[in-house]
C-alpha cells in the first residue's frame, strides 16, 4: 500500500518536473505569413522530451442500483397502540450511460519524428476515483504538419489506498447493503489504445484530438469483521469497457 | 451525417457491456446439530422363555387345544393352564414381551414379539422351543400406511429414539460444512434395550405396532398385509411360507383383504363363525368390518360408529343383525336385504342397556355379555331382554367350546358349564 502510494507520487513528481523542463524557453516570434510558419514547423526538433496534458471524457454503459422504498399499507394494530408499518427497501437495477472525466499528464521522449515513448499519471472519476499510472508508445505519421497518430497506453489504475469504514454501506453489487463494514477499491489493469489528430500550434506545441477505447479492470472488496477472526467478505470484480474522447496539448 | 454519428455512438456504447463477477468469502464459527438414531437392541426383548408363575395383569385372549388353555396377557406373555379332568390348573408363564395377539395352530403358537413374528412349539409348554422368528414381520406397511410402521432401518433395527449432538467449528467459503466424521463414528450406532414408555398408552390396541393374528382353517395364519392385503403364513414341516393376498391375487383368496382407512387404524381382529371381524378406531369414531367368505364377490360389511370405538361384535343370523358393544351400551346394526351390491347397514339402534361389558357373543338364540359381570339376553329386533345376570362372573376375555366357557380375569382362568344359560355353574 505505502509502496504503491510512493510509486504514484514519485511518478507524479517526475512527470511534473519533465513537464516544466519540456517547456521551451525560447522566445517565439510568430509571423502571420503562412510560408514562414510552415518553414518554422519544419525546423521543429525531432528528438527530445515531450509533455502532454490531456482531458477527456470516458463514456460507457454502467449499472446502478436504485433503492426503492416499499411501504406496507397495513399498520400493525394491537389493543393499546398502532405501530407504523415498516418500510422495506429493495434494490432495483438500471443500466445507463456513464460519463466520467479523465485528466492525465504524460511525459516522454521522442526518439525520432515518428516514434515516442513515455509514462503518465492521471485522475479519473468513475464510480470512485481512479489514479492511472501507465506507459505509452506513440507513433506519429508526420511531425511537422497536421497528422494522425496512434498511441498505446497500458498500466495500472490505482483506487483508494486504504479501506474506509461505513456505518451503513450501500453497494451496487451483492449484498447491496450491509452495515458496520469496510470498503476498499483496488483498481486494476488498464489498456488504452488511442488514435487522434495532431494539429501543430507552434514550434513547441501541438493540439491533440483523440478517440480511444479503454479497458479497465477494477476490484472492490467490502469486508465485515466479527470477533474470533470471523468475517464476511464480498468481492466485486468488473471489467469496464469505455469509449474515450478528449483533447490535449503536447509540449515539446 | 450528424444522425449517423449519433446512431454509431449509441451502438458502440451499447456494445460496451461490462463484465461483472461477485465473490463471497466468509469465515464463521457455527454450531450445527445432528440427530443420531437410537436403535433397539432386541436381545432382551426377543428372549422368549418360560418363567415362574406370574399374576395375570391384563388378559386379552384365550386359545386352547385338547391339553392346555393359553391366556394372553397384554404386552407380557402367555399364561398356560393345563386341562385336568373337568378343571384347570396353572402350569407356567411364557414370557413374550410386547405381545398383543397370538394364535395356536398344530401345537405351535404364532405370536408377535413387538414387531417380530415368533413361532413357538408348545407341545410341552414347560419346555418351549422357538421354531422360527420373522423379523419386522408386523412392521411392513407400505404405500399410504408407512406411518403405521415403527421406524426401521434394515440391518440396524428399529429406531426407538434419537440423540442430538451439537458440533461447533469454523466454516469458510472453501469448506462450507462442518465435519461430523468423528461424531458419526461416536454416535452412529447408538443402541438401547428399552422401549420408550411414551410408546404405550392405557389402550395398547391403539398403539403401534398394529397387530392382528387369526387362524383360518387349520394352519393358515392371517395378519395385516402391507397395504389392503393379507399376509398369510403357514409353518409346516419346519418350513415357513409367507405370501401376500389382495384383491388382484390370482386365484382369488378365501376372504376379501382388509381395507386400510385413511383416518382410522385396526385395533382388534378376531375370527368367529367363519367371519373375520376387524374393529378399528378413529380419533372420535370407530368402525367394524365384517369380512365374509361367501358369494361370488368379495363381501365385507361395513359398520360405522360416529361416536364410539366398538369393543366387541357378534352376529345374529336369524335377525340379520350385528350386536356391538360401545363401552356404555349395546348397539344393533341390521342388514335385512340380500343385496350384495351394498355393504352398508340399513338400520342402527341403541338398545340403551347400560353396560361396561367388553365381550359379547352368541350362544344359541341368546346373547351373552361379559365384563365386570356376565349377562344373558334374549334378543329381538326391538329389545334385548335380560334373561339372567351373574355378578360373580367377570372377565376381560373368554373362550367357548361346546358347553364349556373359559373366562379369564386378573384372578386367573375360570371354567363354567353353560349347558343351561339360566344356571351357569363354575366347574371347580
Amino acid at each position: 500500500m505505502v509502496i504503491m502510494k510512493r510509486i504514484y507520487f514519485i511518478s507524479l513528481s517526475l512527470i511534473l518536473t519533465f513537464s516544466i523542463s519540456a517547456q521551451s524557453g525560447k522566445e517565439v516570434n510568430l509571423n502571420t505569413e503562412n510560408n514562414e510558419i510552415q518553414s518554422r514547423f519544419i525546423n521543429r526538433k525531432e528528438k527530445g522530451f515531450y509533455n502532454i496534458m490531456h482531458a477527456s471524457l470516458l463514456l460507457g454503459a454502467g449499472q446502478f442500483t436504485n433503492w426503492s422504498a416499499y411501504y406496507s399499507p397495513y399498520p400493525y394494530y394491537s389493543s393499546t397502540y398502532i405501530v407504523a408499518p415498516p418500510v422495506y427497501y429493495y434494490p432495483g437495477f438500471r443500466t445507463t450511460l456513464t460519463i466520467a472525466p479523465s485528466f492525465t499528464i504524460t511525459n516522454g521522449y521522442k526518439f525520432n519524428k515518428h516514434w515516442a515513448a513515455g509514462a503518465g499519471v492521471g485522475f479519473e472519476i468513475l464510480n470512485y476515483n481512479l489514479f492511472p499510472l501507465y506507459a505509452e508508445l506513440r507513433y506519429t505519421l508526420w511531425d511537422h504538419k497536421i497528422s494522425p497518430f496512434m498511441v498505446l497506453k497500458s498500466g495500472y489504475s490505482f483506487a483508494g489506498f486504504k479501506a474506509r469504514h461505513f456505518d451503513d454501506l450501500y453497494l451496487d453489487w451483492p449484498p447491496y447493503y450491509t452495515n458496520d463494514a469496510r470498503l476498499r477499491h483496488h483498481g486494476g489493469f488498464m489498456l488504452h489504445p488511442e488514435i487522434g489528430v495532431k494539429v501543430p500550434l507552434n514550434e513547441n506545441s501541438d493540439l491533440l484530438f483523440t478517440a480511444a477505447y479503454r479497458y479497465q479492470k477494477t476490484k472492490s472488496v467490502a469486508r465485515k469483521e466479527y470477533d474470533q477472526a470471523q468475517f464476511d467478505e464480498w468481492e466485486h470484480n468488473e471489467n469496464i469497457n469505455l469509449l474515450c474522447f478528449g483533447i490535449g496539448i503536447m509540449f515539446r | 451525417m450528424k444522425h449517423h454519428f449519433c446512431l454509431l455512438l449509441v451502438i458502440v456504447l451499447l456494445g460496451c457491456e461490462n463484465y461483472e463477477e461477485d465473490i463471497y468469502r466468509y469465515s464463521k464459527i457455527i454450531s450445527k446439530s445432528k440427530e443420531y438414531p437410537v436403535y433397539l437392541d432386541m436381545s432382551e426383548i426377543g428372549n422368549i422363555q418360560v418363567t415362574a408363575i406370574l399374576p395375570q395383569v391384563s388378559p386379552f385372549k384365550i386359545v386352547s387345544n385338547d391339553k392346555y388353555y393359553f391366556v394372553g396377557d397384554m404386552l407380557k406373555g402367555i399364561h398356560v393352564y393345563e386341562k385336568k379332568a373337568e378343571s384347570v390348573c396353572y402350569l407356567c408363564f411364557i414370557e413374550c414381551k410386547y405381545i398383543k395377539d397370538f394364535e395356536l395352530a398344530n401345537n405351535q403358537l404364532f405370536c408377535n414379539n413387538f414387531v417380530d413374528l415368533v413361532i413357538i412349539d408348545v407341545s410341552n409348554p414347560l419346555q418351549i422351543n422357538v421354531l422360527n422368528r420373522q423379523k419386522n414381520y408386523f412392521n411392513r406397511f407400505t404405500s399410504y400406511k408407512d406411518f403405521w410402521n415403527v421406524p426401521y432401518v434394515e440391518g440396524k433395527g428399529l429406531i426407538v429414539g434419537s440423540e442430538t449432538h451439537v458440533l461447533t467449528g469454523t466454516v469458510t467459503d472453501k469448506k462450507p460444512n462442518l465435519d461430523f466424521t468423528e461424531y458419526d463414528s461416536l454416535y452412529g450406532n447408538l443402541i438401547t434395550k428399552a422401549l420408550p414408555d411414551s410408546w404405550f398408552s392405557n389402550h395398547p390396541e391403539n398403539d403401534k405396532p398394529y397387530i392382528g393374528i387369526i387362524k383360518i382353517d387349520t394352519d393358515q395364519i392371517y395378519t395385516y398385509g402391507s397395504y389392503n392385503s393379507w399376509t398369510i403364513c403357514t409353518f409346516l414341516s419346519g418350513t415357513i411360507n409367507v405370501r401376500e393376498e389382495n384383491v388382484w391375487t390370482t386365484p382369488r383368496g378365501e376372504y376379501a383383504p382388509p381395507y386400510y382407512y385413511s383416518d382410522a387404524w385396526p385395533a382388534h381382529m378376531f375370527y368367529s363363525d367363519s367371519l373375520i371381524y376387524i374393529l378399528g378406531n378413529g380419533y372420535n369414531s370407530g368402525y367394524s368390518d365384517c369380512i365374509t367368505n361367501y358369494g361370488p364377490y368379495f363381501l365385507t360389511f361395513h359398520l360405522y360408529f360416529p361416536t364410539f370405538n366398538p369393543l366387541d361384535i357378534t352376529y345374529l343370523p336369524d335377525l340379520r343383525e350385528f350386536l356391538v358393544l360401545s363401552g356404555q351400551s349395546v348397539w344393533g346394526a341390521f342388514k335385512y336385504s340380500d343385496d350384495q351390491t351394498s355393504v352398508y347397514m340399513e338400520k342402527y339402534i341403541d338398545y340403551n342397556i347400560p353396560t361396561v361389558a367388553t365381550s359379547i357373543f352368541r350362544i344359541g338364540n341368546n346373547v351373552v355379555t361379559l365384563g365386570n359381570e356376565l349377562s344373558v339376553y334374549l334378543p329381538s329386533e326391538n329389545e334385548l331382554k335380560l334373561v339372567k345376570n351373574y355378578p360373580d362372573i367377570s372377565g376381560s376375555c373368554y373362550s367357548k367350546a361346546g358347553n364349556v366357557l373359559a373366562v379369564a380375569n386378573t384372578r386367573g382362568l375360570f371354567i363354567y358349564d353353560i349347558n343351561d344359560l339360566e344356571n351357569i355353574k363354575l366347574i371347580p
